[in-house]
C-alpha cells in the first residue's frame, strides 16, 4: 500500500502541476478538497477522475462517489487497490 | 415578467420590441456604471475608438444584448431567425469522429441561437447556468427538443464535471463557456486584444486531459432575423497553447463584432 500511495502521490503533482513538490509533502491523510489540505478545486477534480480512468482503469461517474474516494490520498489508494482494472 | 414578453411576442412583431428597448437603453446605461464604464474602456483602449464614437458604442452595445435577449424570448414564442454557418462541413468532420470533443464557446453574440440549429449528430452536452429562471429553462428544453441536446447545469456538487467528463469518455459532444472564469478560480492569462487577460482553467483541462478536439463556436447577428455560425478549431498540446489558441479566435471575432461582446466586467483586470 506504502508505493501505492509514493506512485499516487507522484501522479498527483505531475497531472495537476504541483510545482516544487514532492511525495513528502503531501500528508496520507490530509484532505485533497479545502484549506487544512492540498487545497485542490473543482478543476483539479477533472485531473483526477482522468487520472483514476488513465492509469487504474476505474471510472467515476458520479459525484457522490467522487466525493468518498477524493477525501485523501490514502483513500484514494485504498479505493484503487480494491477496484483497479489495471 | 418573462411569460408575459413570450406572449408579447406572438402578438408584436420584433422590430417593434426592438423599438421600444431602444428608448429603455440610455437609462439602462445611467443605472449599470459599471458595465457602461467597462464596456466605454473595452471601445477607448482595446478598439482603439476615440471619446464619442466609444460612448456611441457603449449604447450599441447594450442595444445588441438587448436585442440578443428578445431573440431569445422570440425564439420561445415560435418565431424563426435564419441561422447560417461560415463553415458547414467542419461541424459534420468532427461529429462523424469516434471520439467526443469540446465546444469552447463565449458571450459574444447568442450562442444559444446555434444550439437550436446545429441538429448534431452526436450528442450534445451544454454546460448551463444554474441560476437561469424556471421560465428560461423550460423553454429552452423545449427548444432543444430533437436536437439531440441536454443541458447540465453547473452544481456545488461537482456533478456538472462527472457527466461532461463522462460523455466525452462516451464519445459525445461537451459545450462550455470559455471566456469567462467562474465557479473555480483557477485561469489562464492569455495575450488577448493586446493585453493579458484571464480565461477560465476548466474548459482547456477538460479538453487537454481527456485529449479531445476543441473546436471554438459563435453565434453573431448579422440582421434583424439573422445569425451567422463561426466554427474554428482550437489546438494546442497544453492547457495554456489552447487557452491561447482561443483566446486568439475570439479576438478574430471581436474585432469583427466588437458590438457584440458581452462582458460587461474588467476583463483585463
Amino acid at each position: 500500500m506504502d508505493n501505492l500511495i509514493n506512485e499516487l502521490k507522484l501522479k498527483i503533482i505531475d497531472s495537476l502541476n504541483l510545482d516544487g513538490m514532492t511525495p513528502e509533502d503531501i500528508d496520507d491523510n490530509a484532505p485533497l478538497f479545502g484549506d487544512d489540505g492540498l487545497g485542490l478545486d473543482s478543476i483539479d477534480v477533472l485531473e483526477l477522475i482522468v487520472l483514476m480512468e488513465r492509469n487504474y482503469g476505474i471510472r467515476l461517474d458520479s459525484p457522490s462517489k467522487g466525493k468518498e474516494v477524493f477525501r485523501s490520498v490514502a483513500v484514494m489508494a485504498k479505493y484503487i487497490a480494491e477496484n483497479r482494472t489495471k | 415578467m418573462q411569460r408575459a414578453l413570450i406572449g408579447l411576442y406572438r402578438i408584436l412583431p420584433l422590430w417593434l420590441l426592438y423599438g421600444v428597448m431602444a428608448l429603455v437603453i440610455p437609462f439602462y446605461i445611467l443605472l449599470d456604471g459599471k458595465g457602461r464604464l467597462s464596456s466605454w474602456r473595452f471601445f477607448r483602449r482595446r478598439i482603439g475608438y476615440g471619446r464619442l464614437k466609444s460612448t456611441i458604442h457603449v449604447y450599441l452595445n447594450m442595444f445588441n444584448m438587448g436585442m440578443v435577449v428578445l431573440d431569445r424570448f422570440a425564439a420561445y414564442a415560435g418565431k424563426k431567425f435564419c441561422v447560417e454557418r461560415e463553415d458547414n462541413s467542419l461541424y459534420q468532420v468532427y461529429c462523424g469522429r469516434d471520439e467526443g470533443f469540446v465546444i469552447l464557446s463565449s458571450h459574444i453574440g447568442n450562442y444559444e441561437m446555434a444550439g437550436y440549429t446545429l441538429l448534431s449528430p452526436k450528442h450534445m452536452n451544454v454546460l448551463v447556468y444554474a441560476g437561469e429562471t424556471a421560465t428560461v429553462m423550460s423553454n429552452r428544453e423545449r427548444m432543444f427538443e430533437g436536437c439531440n441536446v441536454t443541458m447540465v447545469p453547473v452544481s456545488e456538487d461537482m456533478s456538472h464535471l462527472f457527466r461532461l467528463n463522462s460523455a466525452l469518455a462516451q464519445g459525445e459532444v461537451a459545450s462550455l463557456p470559455a471566456d469567462r472564469v467562474f465557479g473555480s478560480s483557477k485561469a489562464v492569462r492569455c495575450s488577448f486584444m493586446g493585453a493579458d487577460a484571464s480565461f477560465p482553467a476548466g474548459p482547456f483541462t477538460l479538453a487537454h486531459s481527456r485529449e479531445v478536439s476543441a473546436l471554438a463556436v459563435f453565434c453573431v447577428k448579422t440582421g434583424l432575423k439573422r445569425y451567422k455560425v463561426i466554427l474554428h478549431p482550437v489546438a494546442g498540446g497544453s492547457v495554456r497553447e489552447l487557452a491561447q489558441a482561443f483566446a486568439k479566435e475570439v479576438e478574430n471575432v471581436v474585432r469583427r463584432w466588437p458590438d457584440q461582446w458581452y462582458n460587461f466586467y474588467d476583463f483585463w483586470a
